[in-house]
């Protein structure tokens, strides 16, 4: 028995040996040149132990050229930022599997749920050729998250029962996580949506930061500089910040109309057959001031893969003009419950509206009232989903029925519906409210685009036909922003997205903070524990309570059952109106452009496209 | 005192002399070819405005527009209200007026589909089903000139849809957009222009007449205005409109925004006619009668400076107009649902128009003629309004 057990782990060691040393590791041809002048370390040395294996989507790719896209500008930072995703753990490429590792190679949890182990794959290395360890993840979080200077408070996930986390450094690649309870959101929300590099653009949110780069710029290791510096040095345009990434950005700066980004040599994934990702060579963002003129270029064939900014609107356009400039355009679901949502404030500060409102009846008569397939046609070329405001069937929370709740057309039931409430029409076709007094009420919105104008033109037509008097404003995104939440608007709108996961953020579940506009009030006495806002009803409070379980269930199953609960209390209580929803993401792909798969369901929260590992998108030549 | 009354009798006599002699030779040139001094100013104005074409044309053309936009509710077939979402992105119609040799006008029925492919709506006549135009229909009920509830519309079908300039994503018709449209666009223009008047004539005048400090005070609050480039001025106070003004509220704010800069202008222009005209005879006579300043400004000054007013005011209507198609299409102005040309062309402001649906950059043709005319009209009156030079 024993003598088996060597013989096979002799013969196992052997093969891997073999392996090993037949397939090697290739790399790019400019790479390679550089370690021939003796300016870089061999591949075998760059790569990691064990470097994470891509699973191509199409096929084995080539090394070289260069992706053209473009981007509006410095606040456009998710342009670059979702195709360089690279955290602790990975979003899987199906929502509906785990979490994946990423530079962690493996993790688990305590018996107890209150300690993750943290394992990173040994032999990581910085685009400068620094080891990676845990002292980058310490680092980040006492230098960085629990700096009031840099972070104002830690992100939820990290305080769990008002205590932020604890760190223990075990060696160099493993560390463990402490928690006061069970931490439900580590894995996803910590590690795999803000598992990054800090601070991911504007975001602010990350897991580990080059220590050894920032050390230097930190006022608490450097009293000669302040922390205007470190926020510049440690910022995500900086070209000499080292990165984890597959690119890095080389030129960028004031007045600069495009942004570089050049492959990093050290980058930790490979292929099957061990070919150092990434495939091509670079990145072009061309600068566009113009959302116009940036999706004149995409039909122009500008662009080898992008579906940023390009509007739904220029899809006829697009396949016109695809056979002369050798694209091709896909659409990909995306994963948005209704592509502009309406949200009717419980925490208006107008009582009388704050009844009308935190009714029901109210919300589901303003939901039938409207014509979905009407907006479909208008604004989204017939090729969305008429449906209500809840998950996508994608989502691991989905339960069938619930997206078809109180979304038909039925203007009778509509109208019996508010004359039941109390909300009697006058003389003139308007309802009063039930004091007798003169109801209206007021949408406003950011003005995005022409097809979200259509479509607000629309509703606010189908709730005029029904007797509510309604009017629409539209702002810029600025003053929106601010008026809606701080609790001013009546209706708000907003694109509905996290529709594969609303755990994440629940801001559309049910008021998590300020920026929930079914009842921003409610939201901010959440959010600060009930020092600040306005207290809620007990029917959202009741939904507190739930999200507050769910924060502290470690088992994924429980948390399902949890998350599928709110999901369904928020579509039966309409808190948010859908209209149409999973509106195709429009994909402009250049013909030559490969391993990018005909469907794919986007979502801002799974950082598409980063769960397809643009790292081994290539150009067949 | 007395001194003062043997003066202004004096002045008197004067001025009795002078008609009596102005009518003398008056008569005696009656039968000459320089009649044209006999009659007054009005009416060589007139005759000289009338021989100026261009001018004319300009003038009806502008008097047809806010004929048009007074009865702009009855002229058009549709609401602002109706959407007709079967028809979105209708290209214009082509309008059939004969039929077997009779005046008959007409348009063929159309279907609507979507292209499998682009997506995009993709439109077939009908030749089989005529759909006669009638005029003076019964349709949607509107008030007119908001006041007049009435539901007679100008032309119309009973079926399908008629639609001269096509229809926008909404299916609503765009030449009834146009036409109501040109209520805010063309009226921002004549109460803006109202507003600079007022307070351009009053501060010119006064700056004119008064001279000392106050024309000081005046010219260079002029030149400070002046200097600011106006786009970004009104860019910034438009800004600074309290967001939730109501559109109505707003369309106001923005005529007051328009004239603050647009009043600069005509005062420079009327201080200088006035700084010449008050040194003439007339005014010092009145000076002389006893007649207030107020009484001077008002009823000689002002009125002396009338032609120049008139002229101003349409030469600076083109601007108005334009400002505020500007400004609503840089999305700064009038924001939907208002409609005027400048929000009808911010909609327009995307590729997809002018790739494929370029029948709604239509309103920018309406803002070209529109000043145009008023251009020309301009050009005319100033030539006409100084008859005495050839």
């Amino acid at each position: 028995m024993k003598k088996y057990t060597l013989l096979l782990i002799l013969s196992l060691l052997l093969a891997m040996g073999i392996s090993f040393t037949s397939l090697g590791y290739q790399e790019a041809p400019q790479l390679a040149e550089l370690v021939k002048a003796g300016k870089l370390p061999p591949v075998e040395e760059r790569l990691p132990e064990e470097p994470l294996v891509v699973e191509p989507i199409e096929g084995i790719g080539k090394y070289g050229g260069t992706w053209n896209r473009g981007f509006t500008g410095i606040k456009d930072y998710h342009a670059l930022g979702r195709l360089i995703y690279d955290p602790i753990l990975r979003w899987p490429r199906d929502p509906k599997d785990p979490v994946q590792s990423g530079l962690a190679k493996q993790w688990e949890w305590s018996e107890d749920g209150k300690t993750l182990t943290l394992h990173l794959r040994k032999g990581l290395k910085w685009s400068d050729g620094y080891p990676f360890t845990t002292a980058d993840i310490t680092f980040w979080w006492y230098d960085i998250e629990l700096d009031p200077n840099i972070t104002a408070a830690p992100h939820i996930e990290w305080v769990v029962d008002g205590k932020p986390m604890e760190l223990e450094v075990v060696d160099d690649y493993t560390i463990k996580l402490k928690f006061s309870q069970p931490n439900g959101l580590a894995e996803t929300v910590g590690l795999a949506f803000h598992g990054n590099q800090w601070p991911l653009g504007f975001e602010r949110f990350g897991f580990f930061a080059p220590r050894h780069y920032l050390e230097q710029y930190h006022p608490k290791y450097n009293p000669d500089v302040d922390y205007a510096v470190f926020e510049d040095k440690a910022f995500d345009y900086n070209t000499e910040r080292p990165v984890m990434t597959a690119w890095q950005i080389s030129e960028w700066g004031p007045g600069a109309t495009r942004l570089v980004a050049k492959r990093n040599p050290y980058y930790w994934k490979v292929d099957p057959e061990g070919n150092q990702l990434p495939y091509i060579d670079e990145i072009i963002l061309t600068l566009f001031e113009e959302v116009e003129a940036l999706n004149l270029r995409a039909i122009e064939g500008g662009f080898d893969m992008q579906f940023r900014r390009i509007s739904l609107s220029n899809y006829p356009a697009l396949q016109q003009n695809k056979d002369r400039y050798g694209y091709h355009v896909l659409l990909w679901p995306d994963a948005v419950g209704t592509k502009y949502g309406y949200f009717f404030n419980e925490s208006i500060d107008d009582i009388g509206l704050r009844e009308i409102f935190q009714n029901p009846k109210f919300r589901q008569a303003m939901a039938v009232a409207i014509d979905r397939e009407q907006i479909n046609e208008v604004s989204y070329l017939g090729i969305g989903v008429p449906r209500a405001h809840t998950v996508v069937p994608d989502s691991p929370y989905y339960e069938p029925g619930l997206d078809q709740l109180y979304a038909q057309y039925d203007p009778a039931l509509a109208n019996q519906l508010l004359d039941e409430i109390g909300l009697k029409k006058g003389p003139d076709g308007f309802r009063t409210r039930p004091d007798g007094s003169r109801l209206e009420i007021t949408v406003e919105g950011m003005d995005w685009d022409k097809a979200t104008l259509d479509e607000m033109e629309l509703v606010v037509a189908a709730w005029n036909e029904v007797g509510v008097r309604t009017s629409l404003k539209t702002m810029s995104r600025e003053i929106y922003w601010t008026r809606a939440c701080s609790n001013e608007v009546q209706v708000a709108t907003w694109t509905v997205d996290r529709g594969i996961d609303p755990m994440t953020d629940p801001i559309y579940i049910f008021p998590f903070d300020e920026r929930s506009w079914m009842a921003p009030a409610f939201g901010t006495w959440y959010k600060s524990g009930g020092k600040l806002g306005q207290e809620p009803p007990d029917y959202f409070k009741e939904m507190m309570d739930l999200y507050d379980q769910y924060k502290v269930t470690v088992d994924s199953e429980k948390q399902k059952e949890i998350g599928k609960k709110l999901v369904r209390m928020n579509a039966e209580n309409v808190f948010v109106i859908g209209t149409v929803g999973m509106v195709p993401s429009v994909v402009v792909v250049k013909n030559n452009f490969r391993n990018i798969p005909e469907h794919f369901t986007t979502d801002w929260i799974y950082m598409a496209p980063g769960t397809l590992d643009p790292c081994h998108f290539y150009f067949d030549h | 005192m007395n001194d003062y009354q043997e003066k202004s009798n004096y002045i008197k006599k004067l001025y009795e002399q002078q008609s009596n002699l102005d009518q003398t030779i008056a008569h005696q040139m009656m039968s000459s070819e320089k009649l044209a001094f006999a009659t007054s100013q009005w009416r060589m104005m007139w005759r000289k405005f009338i021989r100026n074409r261009t001018a004319v044309i300009g003038g009806i053309v502008i008097l047809l527009f806010y004929l048009v936009a007074l009865f702009a509710d009855f002229i058009v077939p549709y609401t602002l209200q109706q959407r007709m979402t079967q028809y979105s992105f209708l290209p214009p119609q082509r309008i059939h007026f004969f039929y077997e040799g009779k005046f008959q006008p007409f348009v063929y029925g159309i279907k609507g589909s979507r292209d499998p492919n682009t997506l995009m709506r993709v439109y077939v006549t009908d030749p089989e089903k005529r759909i006669p135009i009638r005029f003076f229909i019964r349709g949607e009920p509107y008030k007119l000139m908001g006041l007049f509830p009435a539901n007679i519309h100008l032309f119309g079908v009973e079926e399908g849809i008629v639609s001269l300039m096509g229809t926008d994503g909404q299916g609503r018709d765009m030449f009834s957009r146009v036409i109501i449209g040109s209520q805010i666009s063309l009226t921002i223009g004549l109460v803006g222009v109202a507003l600079s008047l007022v307070i351009g004539a009053f501060l010119g005048v006064y700056s004119g007449y008064f001279g000392g400090w106050i024309d000081n005070l005046i010219q260079r609050i002029i030149e400070i205005i002046r200097s600011f480039p106006p786009i970004p001025l009104w860019m910034a106070l438009t800004a600074a409109l309290p967001s939730h003004w109501s559109p109505l509220k707003v369309y106001f704010a923005i005529t007051v925004i328009l004239s603050l800069i647009g009043w600069t202008w005509l005062a420079r222009q009327l201080r200088g006619k006035v700084l010449a005209l008050r040194e003439e005879d007339f005014v010092m006579a009145a000076r002389l009668s006893g007649a207030s300043n107020w009484w001077i400004i008002t009823k000689h000054l002002i009125p002396a400076t009338f032609s120049h007013i008139i002229v101003i005011s349409t030469l600076s209507m083109p601007s108005m107009i334009l400002a505020e198609s500007a400004l609503s299409f840089l999305g700064l102005g009038l924001r939907p649902p208002l409609t005027s040309w400048g929000v009808l062309l911010q909609q327009a402001q995307n590729i997809q128009v002018l790739l494929l649906y370029p029948w709604l950059l239509m309103p920018g043709f309406f803002v070209a003629i529109s000043i145009l005319a008023f251009n020309f009209l301009g050009d005319g009156l100033r030539d006409a309004a100084d008859p005495y030079t050839v």
